[in-house]
């Protein structure tokens, strides 16, 4: 874990969103240092996917300030008022940020190395043979090098997941956001995808992971939020959060769970 | 009464020059018509997603409109109708060497707004067909709104649009007879000119008709061809070729390919 004097990578200051009417982001306040993992649980509705979405600009945030790695998401701040950036500006904040989906979102028409390779040269100009060369890297990592030239369609959940995650890491983030990546899959390939993401914290990826896996968290994270009516309501290391300790609200949420 | 088989199979046999330049004319017609008409689709249709209210509006109303016109009235009204008006008159012009009669240009022009009007439905629909999902992971790594138009979304609307597009342009090979109304001399207007002269009416038609057929045969196979080529990651068996995706083509299917929604 990072020292605590260090400046955040993420830092969330009282944002807000809402979808209409409907408030879903309540005055979010968080920070995230560079090399930790936090995992984020909640009730559904509570607005953990919107707040990993309104990071990487997917979602807009209303009020508040969110920072990554200093700048600014998505706003231009003069004089104490936001205004929003233009869209080259959004595209290359992104550059930065890694996203899994739940539903893995791999490209239907492209086999998994083209998946894989397609950001790498299109976006950061690098050469073919360079890209190939990582999505194999990338894909050794994540076991898949026998489905390279497999199209989505061929490959069960927990590959597709795997082969989504490589294709995020292509860019070489500095930040990976996971949004409940194994939600969408079943128990036996679950594991397999939890692995990859925990090899992958073992070389000091900073990731913020939005998951139900309980157990996962509690072995993978250095701090656990609950979230809860769109704000952040409790947070703590791992073994405080699941411990006896823990307040007893949090106790309910998560006897509902297991 | 009968069949008079020698002269039927005669005018298959030998078509004569006249005939064989009305049958290009048919093609290059239904071609010319299809291209256009995919260009205003694309435009319409893409119009109809737009962020802004005017431009969908517009696209709606052009829709609306158009498929509300029959194309027998549509050619009349640009060629004969315009003209009356004193508003537009479509002249003979050249180009490389090609000479386009009035008629030809009306009649390509209004099969082309016509089919505009369907392709724009066809060209929304496919572009609405490919996964949310997909476009925000591509987002997501960075892609430029224009990237992601390009290398995501048109890739497989291509794939959802081909096969109602190969329904249509079998459907428009056969729509340009109509275009002999307003004096094209196409196989159809052809045909009827040498029944009035010849009195041998059916197998004149029979022949037009099958005609037609060749026309579309040929069409459902170019089309199976490329719709194989588009759902190449669909198949089990390895299909890199424009051959082998005719083997597949045709091929019989046990079956079809199980697909994953």
């Amino acid at each position: 874990m990072s020292d605590a004097n260090a400046k955040p990578l993420v830092s969330a200051v009282d944002v807000h969103k809402q979808f209409g009417e409907t408030p879903v982001l309540r005055g979010v306040n968080l920070q995230v240092h560079a090399g930790e993992i936090l995992c984020i649980i909640g009730p559904s509705g509570s607005g953990k996917s919107t707040f990993l979405r309104c990071i990487n600009q997917l979602e807009t945030y209303q009020a508040g300030r969110l920072y990554v790695g200093g700048e600014l998401i998505g706003y231009q701040e003069t004089g104490g008022r936001l205004r929003s950036i233009s869209n080259r500006q959004v595209v290359l904040q992104r550059r930065r940020i890694g996203m899994v989906f739940q539903q893995f979102n791999l490209f239907w028409h492209m086999t998994v190395k083209e998946n894989i390779i397609e950001a790498p040269i299109r976006v950061l100009g690098q050469s073919p043979a360079q890209a190939n060369e990582n999505a194999m890297r990338l894909l050794e990592r994540v076991g898949l090098t026998a489905k390279a030239d497999a199209y989505p369609m061929k490959l069960s959940g927990g590959q597709q997941q795997r082969a989504a995650i490589a294709r995020a890491l292509a860019m070489n983030p500095d930040l990976m956001l996971f949004d409940e990546p194994t939600s969408a899959l079943d128990p036996e390939t679950t594991g397999e995808v939890l692995s990859v993401i925990s090899e992958l914290a073992s070389t000091g990826m900073t990731m913020i992971i939005v998951t139900h896996e309980m157990g996962f968290a509690r072995q993978i994270a250095d701090r656990v939020v609950l979230m809860e009516e769109g704000q952040i309501r409790h947070e703590a290391p791992p073994d405080q959060f699941f411990g006896e300790q823990a307040p007893a609200r949090l106790r309910a949420f998560l006897s509902t769970i297991h | 009464m009968g069949f008079d088989w020698s002269f039927f199979v005669d005018r298959i046999v030998n078509p004569g020059a006249p005939y064989l330049n009305a049958l290009g004319r048919t093609v290059i017609m239904a071609v010319l018509a299809m291209m256009l008409g995919l260009l205003i689709g694309l435009v319409v249709g893409f119009g109809r997603l737009s962020r802004y209210g005017v431009i969908r509006s517009a696209c709606a109303f052009y829709v609306w409109l158009i498929r509300g016109i029959p194309v027998l009235v549509l050619l009349v009204m640009l060629f004969s109708g315009l003209a009356a008006a004193g508003l537009f008159r479509f002249s003979d012009i050249e180009i490389a060497g090609f000479k386009l009669t009035a008629s030809f240009q009306a009649a390509v022009m209004g099969l082309a707004i016509h089919e505009g009007a369907y392709m724009a439905e066809i060209v929304r629909n496919g572009i609405q067909a490919v996964a949310r999902g997909q476009i925000e992971a591509a987002r997501s790594l960075g892609m430029s709104a224009w990237q992601v138009t390009w290398r995501i979304v048109i890739p497989q609307a291509t794939r959802v649009i081909m096969p109602p597009f190969g329904n249509d342009f079998n459907h428009m090979l056969k729509t340009t007879s109509l275009a002999s109304v307003i004096g094209v001399q196409e196989i159809f207007l052809l045909t009827e000119g040498m029944s009035a002269t010849t009195f041998k009416t059916f197998e004149l038609l029979t022949v037009v008709a099958l005609n037609y057929l060749l026309l579309t045969a040929i069409w459902n196979t170019v089309q199976g061809v490329i719709e194989t080529r588009l759902r190449a990651h669909e198949i089990d068996q390895p299909v890199r070729t424009w051959w082998q995706c005719l083997l597949v083509y045709l091929s019989p299917r046990v079956g079809s390919v199980e697909r994953r929604a």
